[in-house]
């Protein structure tokens, strides 16, 4: 018997007479889906935690964000008109000026002035 | 999946194995008998070998993920090897070293199954092989069984090539004179 033969023979004993037991491929199986699975949860825990850090830190750490300037412009205050009332000289009346925001707007309270009555001019 | 303690007749077996086809199925579809058999061949013990088994794929899963095929096969066989020089230095197996096969359904003496089936010379020649000194027999199966040279072999077992030929020489000549001894 020559070297081949031998092992020829050898592999078909191996094969033939060592049974497999029927659970361990099955059995291999499951661990193997388990440590898989075990292993796709990690990732994918790991993934959105540093997905949440990354976050985090950007908001946490990042500068404030600025709050754009306005310039208030103050409107030019333009020169008021000089306006003038008059009344003719028997009115009888007292032109109170107002204070007005609107330098186009002149406000003029008129009163009535009261008139003296004859009496009261003889007795002066 | 099946529950793995409910045996599938053949037929029922091969349904489920055209259902999934997943490549890490038809990996240990491939694989298991192999690293079994040969994990057999080192512990001389069923229980073990099943146990060691289970390690090699898993390790083996952890470090590339049964991905690739080539040069899977010195891989594995190496891992078993390996993980089975760490249960003896840590004494964790009950076995403290591998002598001859012992256990019961493979002790060496051809049982009567075999003899009645008139499967006895293959009985014969695997009580030689398992009767061997451990180193012998690893060097062997690998060699005779799974088509190893013997520097892939030394590889595996972790030894020079010259130690390995010598050990298959040597145990190719001891399984043929208990081969020739037998009547």
């Amino acid at each position: 018997m020559n070297d081949d033969q031998l092992d020829a023979l050898l592999r078909e004993a191996v094969e033939r007479l060592t049974p497999l037991p029927p659970t361990l491929t099955p059995n291999v199986e499951r661990r193997l889906h388990t440590v898989i699975w075990r292993r796709r949860v990690v990732g994918t825990l790991a993934l959105a935690a540093s997905i949440a850090g990354i976050w985090f830190a950007s908001h946490l750490f990042s500068p404030p964000t600025p709050v754009p300037m306005v310039a208030r412009v103050e409107p030019p205050k333009l020169a008021r008109p000089d306006v003038r009332v008059t009344f003719p000289k028997d009115a009888h009346v007292i032109a109170v000026p107002i204070e007005s925001d609107n330098p186009n707007v002149t406000v003029v309270m008129v009163y009535q002035a009261v008139r003296p009555t004859q009496k009261n001019r003889s007795h002066q | 999946m099946a529950p793995s303690f409910v045996y599938l007749p053949e037929p029922l077996r091969q349904g489920r194995r055209e259902e999934r086809r997943d490549p890490v199925h038809e990996h240990l579809e491939e694989w298991v008998p192999r690293i079994y058999r040969f994990a057999l061949r080192l512990t001389a013990n069923t229980h073990v070998a099943e146990d060691l088994t289970q390690e090699t794929f898993l390790r083996a899963w952890r470090q590339r993920g049964l991905r690739e095929s080539q040069s899977i096969r010195p891989w594995l066989f190496k891992i078993t090897a390996n993980l089975w020089r760490d249960r003896l230095r840590r004494g964790r197996s009950p076995i403290a070293q591998a002598g001859p096969l012992h256990d019961e359904q493979y002790c060496r003496i051809p049982l009567p199954d075999h003899l009645a089936a008139g499967q006895e010379e293959l009985a014969k020649a695997l009580a030689a092989l398992d009767g061997l000194p451990p180193r012998q027999r690893e060097v062997m199966y690998l060699c005779a069984c799974e088509g190893m040279t013997p520097t892939e072999a030394a590889e595996v077992l972790d030894t020079t090539p010259d130690a390995a030929k010598a050990n298959l020489s040597l145990a190719r000549k001891k399984i043929r004179e208990l081969l020739s001894e037998s009547p």
